[in-house]
């Protein structure tokens, strides 16, 4: 829902209500809906991932199995201490497993002191291998690191991206615990790294579309989904099945002649399919709307903090707090969306397995009343049954388990499979020597908007080329074709000669200086803003493009000089100052190309002149763009291409422009000098 | 096996060679010194009072549907609540009627009656004490309650004592669920409403009693009855409604009866079910909702917090700082409650344990206790590392969020530079940082579990040894009485006294190992409940003052008097400043970059407070001035456009949400803004980017002058309105900007009351100003007309005025080929 109600008057329904925040948190994802068959290609892709780490994996997988065992061993010494110590009978090997006969064999004959006795040291032995002594719930313990957490699917991000827990303690279960959460913390750092590479290459146009907020809430919160999927569907599936065989094989071995609870045991994996079949995309959507939801609360966050002094002088203090409010109680609000779904889920499935549960009982108690069992065989009946139905119930939960998290796998792989600026190839670019052609270039706008219609013109090296129109003309959005920050529609741009398509973006970057219409420094010092395009330029080189700039002389006055780090909200620097310093930044670059967009704008006339001529001094062999509106600036250019409604109208010197009868360059440099406004 | 370096950039097994960065490291070390010991945490729990305190105290509605503040803001309140004794004193009378006569009954009785009859007395009492002597009889009052209710329940057989007890109780919460008021001869009554924590608790309590009585009576139905035929108990018998059932009337039960009782069973249990389903969806929803709503309050305070602070903390501080700390910091106060109850409940429940078990033996009762005191000591030790630790790790995961957010807003500059490669480096480096920090934080908080146990386990093997052996020997147990009033009879030891005491035993361990984990995991929670405080103590350097007024209506001048301003101590950026400014004026500043145009405008909006001088409109002190209502009258217009990824209706309307798109056009048209805005796709309705993209840098100038404009205050401050326009629009919106602050677009007196400051370079807009001042170097140095200061010679506005001509005359200056 947008900020703006002016045009929403019937409330909306649920579905088109989430439909309208995945198109607030992001206008380039809008295909959030998956099937059954997407979400299966989403699992087997995060699945995939184990590739980068299989034997940690295995290890992880063998150490879980592992503890299938410790139900073989655990119960074993208290029954030595109650028959053996406390009742006083004599030891009776035969009433041990076969792999226990070593120890019992070993206690045969000892007096009860003595017995007890190494029945403490085992005890001890075992507490500190595998941390428990007994099967009762005193004397287990497990492993876990599991810190508090919120009610908001951002705020358990922490606990999922280091996620590890054992069913052991002691060594083995400290080791376990160690491996696994290096296991979880590689896979989150290489998704986070991979996505967030793939986001920053993303070409200008689409990150232009993609809010900063929403990118943030997928590198963060977003890649933590996989570990679940990761350790769910390959671990707990498998173990279930395996537990469940074996219970099965105990049951039917000691209870061949109650075969119909093994079959009702059986039918709880068919009705727990059925019961959970209409959830999956219920929670899917669910949770795909509060991440939408968390993503629009990220992004008014950090817009509001980025801006947060000139908020404060518009007087929207109230205002910030008001949207805030309003966007963190609609991220909480579908975070309870998904916890109901879970609620209901569980509602459902429970009345599906207590059904059961009850036919069970029917059937056990009606064999007890009926003689044919006793009461102690309900009790190991129920036991198993109930053991039996929880093990089979992990299989389909695991599905319903890991729908949560889909969603989240989903946003990431969305953006990692957008295309970007990585996967351009070409050859390099060493240095445009001769000139940046454009034929019959044309750009449109996603949403139909004409920037540039029919654009033929060449810049030269060793010429300053001035783009001039009114606003809106599409000066910018010429100039950032020649870094490949924008790319036509139609038509074709070369660089001496060679397609602009054929020339790897990293390559035609560097030789372009490109100086942007609004500055954006770095919370480095100064020194390093400036050398940012040129890390290894010298000071006395800083020191040369500053003069240039005009930034010399305020950055001298400075306590801290050259050194003074500019905070995050840089206004420690009024806004001339800080292009200034944008300004030096392009002209330290040693690149073939400059281009210059509005630089003096906001320099006094002085400083105008100074830089103008630096640049004339630059052109002369280089290849410099101008956008300007002043005259001053641009008057002594090499050449003049005005641009109106996204169309050359006319290309020239000043000279041979000025003269044109009727010309618009004309007009608008009238404009310009222009006597004072009449009212 | 697939490739990629970066799968293997943490450590496979523990921490590695030395992976923590000198940077970490000295936080680490920072976090260490820090030396707060356990009354520190405790009193940053205590500090999340008031923010659990409205779940818990709920607000007031009262008839005519007015929801008031649970604070009453008359003292004392007209509110009264003393029809309660009366209540009370009624709600007695059916237990005398119930044959309660004093020592006639068993002893349990008269207590009752006692405590029935102290309730009585104190709650007459309560009306006429205040203050302190209130205070000592509420809590006695409470106390009292709460004994004679657990008492009724325990010790009393029947249910109408409990009800009775009940309803007495009932009657003495009236006083703090009930009030009325009788003004102007009506009777108001008012309810507190929305205790929900309290609410919670009481449905956890229901759900967890009838569980408990549920499980009671199915537990002796099916194993006596139905698998062993045994006759019911009177009470079952009665319940069931088949009392021919009961123990005493027969001796077996037969196959007939067994199937019935089978029957009822199965109905028992899916009532059961029918009943508590609702409950078990209700719940776990109520208490996500109730603890989202205590994590919003903590969210707003900080925001509003943020929203306050000034350009000397949010220089300092990084956005993806404020992003942590709101989602991962802020949400820890959501777990206090639970770690609360849940540390208390276990705290009573080890007392009792312990009794019991060293009423078998004293020396198990010490070794039960050597495993809390070993878990003191090891607590004192493990917990500021937990604490420094945690902090680390906080602030790693912060930095990382903060260069997703600094790199993802620096973008095209990093494209431009073919930096993606150097940046990507510095994300990957804070990101190993951040998983190795919270490794170390988590690793300790598993070995602290392990340790925990395997010292527990210790203990609990030698008691186990020992309890073994006296039970093969038959030792004779402690304090048989005491176990008597358990109900159990182990006068010496066997293997029943042996099993109890071990599940006893146990027990007491597993909850001082519970205590131990919850005090663990608080440790995390109070560093970062600690990293929400430290924001919410900054004190804001612009707030209002105590007795601020709202700022009337601007009818006289705007002075500045000697105002001089430095954002720090050594780097002032205003001198000496005096200027006076009349409504229905323009005022233009002019200078130099840095002269320090914008601070000076910005002082205007109290953005900050000048160092020294003082700012006055109409006679009133900026500083006496309430900063909201200031900054309602004043407008402006940035330099640096800001604008928001909201729709244009939005941004324009910003702070004037109820502005009507014929107000937006209106302000849009003197603008010139109002064409493009027609010819964007959507309109009004179309949605920005980041930073109001998707528009070109003159379509958001015009933007964001529109946006001044709708406001329609007072004072406008326009900072370089035209930077980006080319001159014909230029021209345009400044002829349409000064009919309208001349009000010729309507007729109100008022329009021609607006104080308008420009800054700009213009010629001829400073041309038309009333009065130009210009800046240089932080002082004004000329002030006047145009046309007096033209006069002065050499003056540094008439150089200015000339340089600017020549330029745009197409001709460079003279002299500027002078500057190596």
């Amino acid at each position: 829902m947008s900020d703006s109600t002016s045009h929403q008057d019937q409330p909306l329904s649920l579905k088109a209500h989430e439909v309208a925040l995945d198109a607030q948190a992001s206008s380039l994802d809008s295909h959030t809906d998956l099937n059954f068959r997407e979400t299966v290609a989403i699992v087997w892709r995060a699945l995939k991932f184990i590739g980068y780490f299989p034997v940690r994996f295995a290890t992880k997988f063998f150490l879980m199995w592992l503890s299938l065992l410790s139900p073989l061993i655990l119960p074993w010494p208290i029954k030595i201490v109650i028959d053996n110590v406390v009742l006083r009978q004599p030891m009776d090997p035969s009433a041990f497993p076969g792999y226990f006969s070593p120890f019992v064999d070993f206690l045969d004959g000892m007096p009860p002191t003595e017995m007890m006795f190494w029945v403490l040291v085992l005890g001890v032995f075992m507490v500190v291998t595998i941390g428990a002594f007994g099967s009762t719930g005193g004397a287990m313990d497990q492993t876990d690191a599991m810190l508090a957490e919120g009610h908001d699917t951002a705020t358990k991000s922490e606990n999922e991206a280091n996620m590890a827990f054992s069913k052991f303690a002691g060594i083995i279960g400290f080791a376990e615990f160690r491996l696994q959460i290096r296991l979880t913390q590689s896979l989150n750092h290489l998704l986070r790294s991979q996505l967030f590479e793939r986001i920053q290459n993303l070409p200008v146009s689409l990150l232009n579309d993609q809010r900063i907020g929403d990118s943030l809430y997928r590198v963060m919160y977003d890649t933590t989904a996989i570990q679940n999927v990761f350790f769910q569907t390959i671990m707990s599936p498998v173990l279930a099945i395996a537990t469940a065989f074996v219970i099965l094989t105990v049951m039917s071995f000691n209870y061949g002649e109650a075969p119909e609870l093994i079959w009702l045991a059986a039918c709880i994996l068919p009705l727990q399919i059925i019961v959970m079949l209409p959830f999956p995309r219920l929670i899917r959507r669910r949770s795909q709307a509060s991440r939408a939801s968390g993503s629009i609360t990220t992004g008014n966050i950090e817009e509001g903090m980025s801006n947060v002094l000139a908020v404060q002088s518009l007087g929207g203090n109230k205002r910030e707090r008001e949207r805030f409010s309003k966007h963190s109680n609609e991220s909480f609000k579908r975070f309870r969306a998904e916890v109901l779904v879970g609620v209901f889920y569980g509602m459902a499935n429970g009345m599906a397995r207590g059904l059961l549960g009850l036919v069970a009982f029917y059937l056990i108690s009606q064999r007890v009343i009926e003689g044919v069992l006793t009461p102690g065989d309900y009790g190991v009946l129920l036991y198993y049954y109930a053991w039996l139905s929880g093990a089979l119930t992990a299989v389909p939960y695991v599905w319903i388990r890991i729908q949560g998290d889909i969603p989240g796998i989903r946003r990431v792989f969305f953006l990692m499979d957008l295309p970007s600026e990585i996967d351009r190839h070409g050859q390099a670019l060493d240095q445009v020597s001769e000139a940046i052609t454009l034929e019959h270039v044309e750009l449109t706008y996603p949403d139909g908007r004409q920037a540039l219609n029919d654009i033929s013109m060449s810049f030269n090296v060793g010429e300053i080329t001035a783009l001039v129109g009114p606003t809106g003309a599409g000066k910018t959005s010429l100039a950032y074709m020649i870094p490949g920050f924008q790319n036509p529609t139609k038509g074709t741009i070369k660089v001496d000669g060679v397609d602009i398509d054929d020339i790897a973006l990293s390559s035609l970057r560097r030789q372009v200086s490109y100086v942007f219409q609004e500055t954006q420094l770095f919370s480095d010092s100064i020194i390093d803003n400036i050398r940012y395009g040129n890390p290894d330029a010298s000071a006395e080189e800083v020191e040369r493009v500053a003069r240039i700039a005009g930034a010399h002389d305020f950055v001298s006055k400075l306590p801290d000089g050259y050194q003074t780090l500019l905070g995050t909200v840089t206004s420690k620097l009024s806004v001339g100052q800080k292009q200034r310093i944008a300004i030096a930044r392009g002209l330290l670059k040693p690149a073939s190309v400059l281009i210059l967009d509005e630089p003096t704008s906001a320099l006094d006339p002085e400083t105008e002149a100074y830089l103008v001529q630096a640049l004339h001094e630059a052109a002369k062999d280089k290849l410099v763009v101008i956008i300007a509106h002043r005259l001053s600036t641009i008057a002594n250019a090499d050449k003049i291409v005005f641009l109106e409604d996204g169309k050359i109208k006319e290309q020239g010197t000043h000279q041979e422009l000025l003269f044109r009868p009727g010309g618009q360059y004309r007009e608008f440099v009238a404009l310009q000098a222009a006597a004072p406004v009449e009212d | 096996m697939i490739q990629d370096s970066r799968a293997r950039a943490l450590p496979i097994w523990g921490e590695g060679k030395s992976q923590i960065p000198e940077q970490e490291l000295l936080r680490q070390q920072a976090a260490e010194s820090d030396a707060r010991g356990i009354g520190d945490v405790l009193k940053i729990f205590i500090r999340t009072w008031p923010y659990l305190i409205p779940m818990v105290l709920g607000y007031w509605r009262t008839s005519s549907g007015v929801a008031g503040d649970t604070v009453s803001t008359q003292t004392p309140s007209p509110w009264n609540y003393n029809y309660v004794p009366f209540l009370v004193t009624a709600l007695t009378l059916p237990g005398l009627m119930a044959g309660w006569v004093p020592l006639s009954l068993s002893w349990q009785h008269d207590m009752l009656f006692w405590a029935v009859a102290a309730m009585v007395v104190l709650s007459w009492s309560l009306i006429f004490l205040r203050g302190r002597s209130f205070l000592t009889a509420l809590i006695l009052l409470v106390v009292v309650a709460a004994v004679a209710n657990l008492f009724a329940m325990l010790a009393v057989t029947g249910w109408r004592d409990n009800l009775h007890i009940g309803l007495v109780t009932f009657g003495c919460l009236c006083m703090w669920l009930f009030q009325y008021q009788v003004s102007d001869g009506r009777l108001q009554v008012r309810v507190r409403l929305g205790c929900h924590l309290v609410y919670y608790y009481i449905l956890v309590w229901v759900s967890t009693m009838m569980g408990v009585v549920a499980g009671l009576f199915t537990v002796d139905l099916l194993n006596q009855s139905i698998l062993q035929a045994q006759p019911l108990t009177p009470f079952l018998a009665n319940f069931v409604g088949q009392p021919e059932l009961a123990a005493g009337s027969i001796e077996l039960l037969d196959l007939v009866q067994r199937q019935d009782l089978q029957r009822t069973y199965i109905t028992f249990v899916v009532a059961i079910g029918f009943i508590t389903f609702p409950l078990a969806v209700a719940m776990p929803y109520y208490n996500v909702w109730i603890m989202q709503q205590i994590n919003q309050s903590l969210r707003l305070a900080l925001v509003e917090r943020w929203h306050q602070l000034s350009l000397r903390y949010h220089s300092k501080h990084r956005v993806g700082d404020s992003v942590y700390r709101i989602y991962q910091d802020s949400a820890q106060v959501t777990a206090v409650i639970s770690m609360l109850i849940s540390v208390s409940t276990q705290v009573v429940q080890y007392a009792i344990t312990i009794v019991f078990v060293a009423a078998l033996d004293p020396i198990l009762g010490m070794l039960g206790v050597t495993i809390a005191i070993l878990a003191i000591g090891y607590a004192s030790w493990f917990s500021p590392r937990v604490r420094s630790r945690s902090l680390v790790a906080r602030q790693a995961g912060a930095d990382l969020t903060s260069r997703i957010q600094e790199v993802l807003g620096a973008v095209q500059v990093i494209k431009a530079n073919g930096m993606e490669a150097r940046e990507q480096r510095r994300f990957e480096q804070d990101s190993v940082n951040a998983f190795n920090a919270a490794f170390r934080v988590r690793s300790l908080v598993a070995v602290v579990g392990i340790i925990m146990f395997t010292m527990a386990a210790a203990i609990l093997l030698g008691g186990e040894f020992l309890m073994a052996i006296w039970a093969s020997d038959n030792r004779e147990t402690f304090a048989a009485i005491l176990i008597g009033l358990v109900g159990l009879s182990f006068v010496r030891w066997n293997l029943a006294a042996f099993q109890w005491a071990q599940t006893e035993f146990f027990k007491s361990s597993n909850q001082v190992r519970g205590v131990m984990r919850q005090w663990t995991s608080a440790q995390d929670m109070a560093m970062g409940l600690d990293r929400v405080f430290e924001i919410l103590d900054i004190e804001p350097d612009v707030k209002n003052a105590p007795d601020a007024i709202p700022m009337p209506a601007f009818s006289r001048d705007v002075v500045f008097d000697h105002v001089g301003f430095a954002y720090e101590s050594d780097r002032a950026i205003l001198y000496d400043i005096n200027l006076v400014v009349h409504p229905g004026t323009i005022n233009a500043i002019v200078g130099p970059t840095g002269s320090g145009k914008s601070t000076l405008v910005g002082l205007l909006t109290r953005l900050y407070d000048p160092d020294s001088g003082s700012i006055s409109i109409d006679g009133n002190d900026l500083r006496q001035l309430d900063v909201e209502s200031l900054r309602w009258n004043v407008s402006i217009a940035l330099q640096e456009n800001v604008l928001f990824a909201m729709s244009v209706r939005d941004n324009i309307r910003y702070v004037v949400p109820e502005a009507d798109d014929a107000a937006i056009y209106r302000a849009a048209e003197i603008a010139c803004a109002d064409e493009y805005i027609r010819g964007l796709p959507d309109g009004l309705d179309t949605v920005l980017g980041d930073r109001g993209g998707k528009l070109s840098t003159g379509q958001r100038q015009r933007l964001s002058i529109a946006r001044a404009l709708v406001k329609d205050a007072p004072i406008l401050i326009l900072d370089e309105p035209t930077a980006a326009l080319d001159a014909n629009t230029e021209h345009q919106m400044l002829s349409r900007l000064s009919a309208w602050s001349r009000g010729e677009d309507r007729d109100n007196e008022a329009s021609n009351k607006r104080a308008i400051f420009l800054i700009t370079h213009r010629i001829s807009t400073i041309q038309r100003a009333d009065q130009i001042l210009y800046l240089d170097q932080g002082r004004i140095v000329e002030r006047g007309t145009h046309s007096e200061l033209m006069q002065i010679p050499d003056g540094l506005y008439r150089r200015f005025v000339e340089m600017e001509a020549m330029l745009q005359a197409g001709v460079r200056p003279v002299g500027a080929d002078d500057r190596e």
